[in-house]
Formats: structure tokens, sequence, C-alpha cells
């Protein structure tokens, strides 16, 4: 495939690149502002409410669905053996992604928000997106359904899956049959939260795990180990992950028949979870010498690929498995509301998904460019990243337990208050390695690109 | 063809789930059926709750009592869904960095909410609650009417009878007659306290930590009445350097004070933050400010 019809992918990995470094940039500040509450201070587009949307959504809807859409750019035509059905309107859905991030940035900063978590963008952004998700779909869509290889990898069935979920999601959670965006009383609530967990359950999930599967075999050099395991880990996947959002409600002021049922699906989820885990280890069964010293077998980049892949699974399970033990009504009362729970979602965005976006980057980055990825500072975002990410995840699992007895004990809340900021200022100190870490990711892929254009 | 199976498959089971999880109790309409503690916002609150929203101060903010006693004990009754029915955003949130606020309103004074918002560090010292100097003294006002609305017909009471307190506590200032005020203010039974830990000092000690804490933004870190909150306080915290105010004030006065707070004064309740023998330590301590 020469290098023009790759060009879309290109793009979109370069722009997830820069975007996720605008995001952890805001991140520290906002880690520092925890710790030095006067940070900053008195600047309205600064202050830490308007800041925390900023972040979110540029992790989220700029570096992550980014990553994930330029793999399925990337993957797509190679699974297919075609090539993809319009590179112009692939690269008219790039352009129009970073003119909404640039925008969803601004007016967030300026305090336009629908006050609603992961639903903030205001209505004019949320058509944005939403036409430029089906400009994407269509193509991939079309170009799957014009495919020349007979057989359709499980990759191609989590991306579909997610093309089809995620205008489905977005258009609901939204709300976006009225401008407002939002509904009335406590289905508001149970909207957002049909909506807040389900970008990760049936968009970041289905193109995290699909990439995943496109690489593991790729880069241990083996079929992948069941593929109708797989298909079992994808339909359970769909039947069960729809139902868990109200599992953010649980003894909250909505009916309890639905917080049941939102239990209920939420422990079911040990299946899929199950089915992508087995299949991932087995897969890698026999091939571990890949990981340590045997480097020669592997590039540069695809050994490094090969680490953020495997810890990226590692990080999966974790989280995967937190998931249901957090929805039990007898563990909800000591970690919902606290830090416990901001661990939670770094775990899953970033510790998974986020891996495997970094897996996919120095997998297919090279691949697209011919750049060489040197094996120094790829080397160092990962450990340093790994290392940063643990102290993150340790801080704040103690911090949110803490805060979940002491309430259960009735300290006043300033005290909790006050006996967290230890743990905040560890937490400040694994955020500063993390976002050097990806600094030097930054670094690492532009210096590899420039190595190119000479 | 197999494609489109796949699409229409995953497009079924998204399909009923929406149908049960989400559409199901949209049409359940005792989920909007108005509470009779609901109170409709008026203008000003609802201006107050825009703020609210824009500077996302739900990130950090519950509003909703859970059927759980740990929430109750903190916060009061449960809440109910048809609390919110008039309410779009809901603003349930998801995170406690700061407490639930449910039921806040009425629980300060409207000048306790000034300061705290110009600074919450000047009201309360550890907090890590940003600060919104920036906004105007107009959005300021609003958003501490919607602050003080948060719980319905019960909070705008609470509120209501925390101003009627504050021009009598002021009226009475301006006529000299505090003293009588706050004399009368205190039940027989507490004016004749003694302070068990006087003179001890190890309570002195612990007092003056407690003191650094919780009271040094409003009263001084010298205790003299002059914290940088006291600038947007009336009426202003009491001088614990003055040998007037030493001498007319008995410790048991002094604890009534702490534990129950002034009513229409920032002077909160502390009764649910400090133990016995913290606010005693607390007065042995302010004996020692005296000039
Ligand atoms: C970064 C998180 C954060 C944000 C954002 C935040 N707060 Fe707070 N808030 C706290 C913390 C922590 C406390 C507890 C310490 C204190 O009282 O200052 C608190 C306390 C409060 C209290 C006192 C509650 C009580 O029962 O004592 C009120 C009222 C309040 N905040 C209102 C607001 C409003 C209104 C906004 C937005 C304009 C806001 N907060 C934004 C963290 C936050
Ligand atoms: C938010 C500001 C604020 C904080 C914090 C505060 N106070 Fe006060 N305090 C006041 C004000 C205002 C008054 C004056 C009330 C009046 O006019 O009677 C007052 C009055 C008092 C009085 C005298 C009451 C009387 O009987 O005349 C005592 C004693 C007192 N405070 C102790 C404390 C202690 C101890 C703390 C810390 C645990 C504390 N205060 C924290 C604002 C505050």
């Amino acid at each position: 495939m020469g290098g023009d019809s790759n060009t879309a992918a290109r793009w979109l990995f370069i722009s997830a690149v820069a975007w996720l470094g605008a995001a952890v940039t805001v991140a520290l500040l906002l880690a520092v502002k925890f710790v030095f509450p006067e940070f900053l201070s008195g600047s309205a587009p600064l202050q830490f409410g308007r800041l925390r949307p900023v972040h979110i959504t540029l992790a989220a809807f700029g570096w992550l669905s980014m990553v994930q859409v330029g793999m399925a750019y990337y993957t797509v035509p190679r699974l297919a053996r075609v090539e993809l059905h319009s590179q112009r309107l692939a690269k008219l859905s790039v352009l129009l992604w970073n003119l909404f991030l640039i925008l969803a940035a601004i007016t967030l900063l300026a305090g336009m928000t629908q006050g609603r978590e992961y639903a903030e963008l205001v209505y004019p952004l949320d058509v944005l997106f939403l036409a430029l998700l089906a400009l994407v779909a269509y193509n991939l869509l079309r170009t799957v359904l014009v495919r020349k290889e007979e057989k359709l990898y499980v990759t191609l069935w989590y991306f579909l899956a997610a093309l089809v979920w995620m205008p489905v999601v977005y258009f609901v959670g939204n709300v976006m049959w009225t401008p407002k965006g939002a509904l009335y009383g406590v289905n508001d609530a149970i909207v957002n939260w049909f909506y807040g967990h389900n970008i990760l359950g049936l968009w970041f999930t289905p193109l995290g795990v699909g990439a995943a599967y496109y690489l593991l075999p790729k880069l241990v050099q083996k079929p992948l180990y069941s593929h109708r395991l797989s298909l079992l880990g994808f339909w359970t996947l769909g039947l069960f992950y729809p139902w868990v959002g109200t599992h953010h409600l649980i003894f909250g002021p909505v009916p309890v028949w639905a917080q049941s049922v939102a239990i209920i699906a939420s422990v079911a989820m040990v299946l899929p979870v199950l089915a992508v885990t087995v299949n991932f280890w087995k897969t890698i069964e026999g091939r571990w010498h890949l990981l340590a010293g045997a480097q020669e077998r592997l590039s540069a980049g695809d050994s490094v690929a090969l680490k953020f892949l495997v810890l990226g699974g590692v990080w999966y399970l974790l989280t995967c498995l937190q998931g249901p033990f957090q929805a039990l009504r007898q563990v909800q009362p000591y970690v919902h509301f606290t830090n416990w729970v901001v661990a939670h979602a770094h775990l899953a965005l970033l510790g998974a998904f986020s891996f495997w976006g970094f897996a996919c980057i120095y997998y297919a980055l090279p691949r697209l460019t011919g750049a060489e990825v040197s094996p120094r500072p790829a080397k160092a975002h990962f450990y340093l990243l790994t290392i940063g990410l643990s102290g993150f995840i340790a801080s704040l699992t103690v911090a949110g337990l803490i805060q979940g007895s002491s309430w259960q004990a009735g300290v006043p809340f300033v005290d909790v208050v006050a006996s967290l900021r230890p743990y905040l200022a560890v937490r400040l100190v694994s955020a500063v390695m993390m976002v050097a870490s990806v600094y030097i990711f930054i670094y690492a892929v532009f210096s590899s690109l420039r190595g190119v254009r000479r | 063809m197999r494609a489109l199976t796949i699409a229409a498959g995953v497009a079924a089971l998204v399909g009923v789930a929406l149908l049960v999880t989400v559409f199901l109790p949209m049409g359940d309409s005792s989920l909007y059926e108005p509470s009779p503690e609901l109170k409709p916002l008026n203008e000003l609150q609802e201006r107050g709750r825009q703020i609210y929203i824009r500077e996302g101060c739900w990130y950090c903010h519950t509003q909703q009592v859970r059927n759980l006693s740990m929430d109750v004990q903190y916060y009061g009754r449960v809440s109910e869904p048809g609390e919110y029915a008039y309410l779009s955003p809901v603003l349930l949130g998801t995170e406690r960095t700061g407490p639930d606020l449910a039921r806040v309103g009425g629980v300060y004074s409207d000048d306790w909410h000034l300061a705290h918002f110009i600074n919450p560090r000047y009201t309360v010292p550890r907090s890590i609650m940003p600060s919104f100097s920036y906004l105007s003294q107009e959005e300021l006002e609003a958003l501490i009417a919607y602050v003080q609305s948060l719980g319905g017909a019960e909070a705008e009471r609470r509120a209501e009878m925390q101003r009627r307190m504050k021009r009598a506590m002021l009226e009475a200032q301006r006529l000299g007659r505090e003293e009588e005020m706050m004399q009368a203010m205190v039940p027989a039974s507490y004016r004749s306290l003694e302070n068990p830990l006087a003179g001890s000092a190890e309570a002195v000690l612990l007092g003056r930590k407690l003191f650094a804490e919780n009271c040094s933004g409003c009263h001084g870190s010298g205790g003299g009445g002059d914290g940088p909150a006291a600038a947007y306080l009336a009426p202003k915290p009491a001088n614990f350097t003055s040998a007037e105010f030493m001498s007319t004030a008995s410790d048991g006065r002094l604890y009534y004070s702490i534990l129950r707070g002034v009513p229409g004064t920032a002077m909160h309740p502390f009764g649910a933050k400090l133990t016995e023998r913290e606010v005693w330590s607390l007065i042995a301590y302010l004996r020692t400010l005296e000039e």
C-alpha cells in the first residue's frame, strides 16, 4: 500500500499524540491544585472546575479516540484487503476532528458547559462530533462491505460494533433531541450514566480490544489462541455491557430495581473479560522471551509495542475485576465518591486502553512512515510511565479507602480532607513522572518523523 | 452480508438495554412527581445555579444523600426522586472531594459563604476548594442565594432564620445591647460550666493547634478578631485579645457558643466537628490570648 492511502491514519496518530500532550499538561495543573490550592488561583479559565473537563475531553475524545480510530483506519483496509473506501473523506474527518477539539477546549475554558459529566460540550459541538463520527463509521463500514478477504477477523467484529454503538450512545447520552442536552429529574442522571459508562464499554473497549487482537498475533508471531473464544467474549460484551450504567447511582435517588439490574450485569461482565484474558495470555504463551532479552527478533518499535501491549493486558484484567467488585452493595459505601474511583478510571483509560494505544503507535507509525523508533526514549517512556502510573494508582486507591472508612466512622469532613494530603502529594509526584514520560514519548515520535523527512 | 448481520445484532443488543435501563425509567411518572418540600428556584437562585454549573462545582460536590446511615449522619434526610423534579441537568454528582450539598442551605450564614467563596481558606484554613474571588459581586450574590436554597423549603426556612437573627444581632450591636442578647441566648445550665482543663499546658498546646486549623481564618492567627475573612463578615468575629470581652464571657458561655455557634453570624456550630475535650482545650488556649 502506497504512502498516500495511509495519510488519514498517519494524521490521526500524530494528532492523537499532540492532544495527549495537551491533556496531560492540564492534568498536571489539576494534580498540583489538590496539594497547593492557591496555585494559579483567582483566574477563571484556570480554575479547577473549568480545567477538569478539558483534561477529560482532550484525553478521551482527543488522544484515546483518535489513536483508536487511527488504528481502525490502519487495520481495516489491511484486514479487508482493499483500499479504504475514501481517503478524502477520512482526511476530512481528521480535519473536522481537530477543529472539534480546539473548539471544545475553548468553550470549556470559557465555562460553556451542559453540566453533565463526559457530556459537557454545547449542542453545536455535539452535532459536529456526531457528524465526524458518522463520516468515520460510513467510511469504514463501506470498506468492510467491499472486502476481498472472505474471513472476518475478530478485530473487524469489534470495530464494526463500536461504529454502530457509539453514534447511538452519543446521541442518547447527550439527549440530542433537545439543544439543552439534558432531561428533567433523576432520569437525567440515569441517561448520563448510561452514556458515561458506555463510551467506555461500547467505544473504548471494543476499539481497544479489537486493536489488541490485531497486534498480539503480529507481535508474538503466532496465530490467535482461539477465534471462537474471542467471539464468545464479543457477544457477551454486547449482551451485558450496555446494562451497567446505573451502577454509578447505587443507593441514590433512582429506582432500586434499576440499581439491581446494573449490579447483576456488572457481575456478569466477568465473562467477556475472562474470554479476552484467557485468549490474550494463551496467545502469548511460549513467546515470553520476546519480552525479555531476545529483542533482536523484533524491531525497536515492535519491541516496545509488545511491552505496552502486554502490560496493558495486565491493567485491563485488574480494572475489569475491580468493576464488578465495586458494583456490589457491600463494597459501594467504601469506594463510591472517593479517590478509589479516580484510580479505577485511570487504570482503565490510561492503564489498559492508553497502553494499547501506545502499542498501536509504536507498531503502526513506523510502518506508515518508514520512521525508525529510537529505542532509548521509547524505553524511558515505558518504564517512567509504568512507575508513575503504579504510584498514582496506589496512592489514590489508599486515599479512597481512607475516605470511605473515615466517612463510615463519622470523622469530620474537613479532617478527612486534611488527612489525604500526603497521598495527594504522592499522586502529584507520580503525575510528574507520567507527564514527563509523555513528553519523552512526544519527543520520540516527532524526532523519528523528522528523521524520515530528511 | 455477514458484516451487516453483525451490525444488526449488536444494534439490537444495545436497543434492548436502552429500552429497559433508560426508557423504562423515563416512562415512570412517579420519578417526576415533585415532592411537597421542593420549591421552584427564583430568578436569582436560578442564576446562581447556572454559575454552579459553569464553574464546575459539581465535579467536587454531590447533591444526593444516599440511603446509607453514613450519609444520613453527615447530611440529613435521604434524598428522594421528587426533590429533583424541576432540575435539568440534575447535578447529582459523582465525587465528594468536598461535602454533599443537597441540604446545605441555611446551615451557614450568607456572609460565611461570601468569605468562603472569596477564599475557602479564610473560613476553613485546611480547605482545598478553589477560590472564586474572580466572580463579580452580583454573581457571588446569586451563587449564595442558590447554595442557601439547597434542601428545599426546610433549607429556605433555616436561611431565613439566619437572616432574621443577623438583623437582630446588628440592631443589638447598634444599641450597645449585644452582651445582653448573647447572655440571654446561653441556657442557664451552660452558663455556670467551668473549664475542666483550665490551666493545663497540654490543653493549651492542643487548643493552639485546633485554633490554627479551624478558627484562625476568621478570628485571626493571634485571636484578635482580624483574620482575612473578617473583612467580609458582619457581625465581626470576636476578639479574644480584648480584656473587656474575655472578662464578661464565662467558660460556659464560650463553650456553648463554640458548640452551637451564634445563629445569624458566621460563627457556625462546631459541635459535630470537635469533641468535648477539644472544645475545652480551645477555651484554655483562648484564655491565654488576652493582652
Ligand atoms: C476542587 C474541588 C472543589 C470545587 C471545584 C468546589 N468545592 Fe466546595 N468544597 C470543597 C472542599 C474540599 C470543601 C470542604 C472544605 C471547605 O469547607 O472549604 C468544600 C466545601 C464547600 C461548602 C461547605 C459545605 C459544608 O457543608 O461545609 C460549600 C457550600 C461549597 N463547598 C460550595 C461550592 C461551590 C458553590 C462551588 C463552585 C462555585 C464549589 N464549592 C467548588 C471542594 C470543592
Ligand atoms: C467563618 C468565621 C468563623 C470561624 C471559622 C470561627 N468563628 Fe468564632 N466567631 C465568628 C464570628 C463572626 C463571631 C461573632 C459572633 C457574634 O457577634 O456574637 C464569632 C464568635 C466567637 C465566639 C464568641 C461567642 C460569644 O459568646 O460571644 C467564640 C468563643 C468563638 N467565636 C470561638 C471560635 C472557635 C473556637 C473557632 C474555631 C473552632 C471559631 N470561633 C471559628 C466567626 C468565626
